[in-house]
């Protein structure tokens, strides 16, 4: 059994588990008025990391 | 934080990064990019905050070499808009006002991050870090 405190539990060392949410926030965003489908679909996705 | 907000506002502009933009914070880097989409409104269509930290969130204060609630260290001194140029000096940390700041306008506006899609992804235990007691983490 893992320990659940252990350090690779944390969100940060998942990288799949942060693409999924990348993924799911830019869904939202192309469902919403805010963002033009075609604005983010003719771009490479840009995201900007602010690491501690 | 508000500079280095302002310091990647500057970078994705000269870098003709150009929005919309989701950021993705990890840690204290959670503080930055909420001050971003303030800041910088139009630009940011949506949010994910890894393990991000809190304004009420205890940091390790290197100045006091202790750990410490951030916004308690706050003296209410005003926070100086940012500079585009000119060195700068062990005098510009204003972090503890910044993230005091932060609490009061959540406290005022319950819904300061506005209508955009946010994720937000946090361990269910933060082991403390090696060195310190369970009870001051």
């Amino acid at each position: 059994m893992r320990d659940p405190t252990s350090r690779d539990e944390m969100p940060a060392d998942n990288p799949r588990l942060i693409a999924l949410a990348i993924e799911e926030v830019v869904d939202a965003a192309l469902q919403s008025r805010a963002v033009r489908p075609q604005t983010v679909r003719s771009r490479r996705a840009r995201v900007v990391t602010a690491a501690a | 934080m508000r500079q280095e907000a302002f310091e990647r506002h500057e970078l994705l502009v000269s870098a003709k990064v150009p929005g919309p933009l989701v950021l993705v914070g990890h840690s204290i880097g959670g503080l930055l990019v909420r001050l971003y989409a303030e800041r910088y409104p139009p630009d940011v269509v949506g949010l994910v905050l890894v393990d991000p930290t809190h304004e009420s969130s205890r940091l390790f204060n290197l100045r006091l070499n202790q750990w410490v609630r951030l916004r308690e260290l706050a003296v209410a001194g005003p926070v100086p808009d940012p500079r585009l140029e000119g060195p700068s000096s062990p005098n510009d940390d204003y972090m503890a006002e910044e993230f005091q700041q932060i609490y009061l306008t959540r406290r005022s506006n319950a819904v300061p991050l506005g209508d955009r899609p946010l994720i937000v992804l946090a361990a269910g235990v933060h082991p403390a870090p090696p060195g310190t007691p369970d009870e001051l983490w």
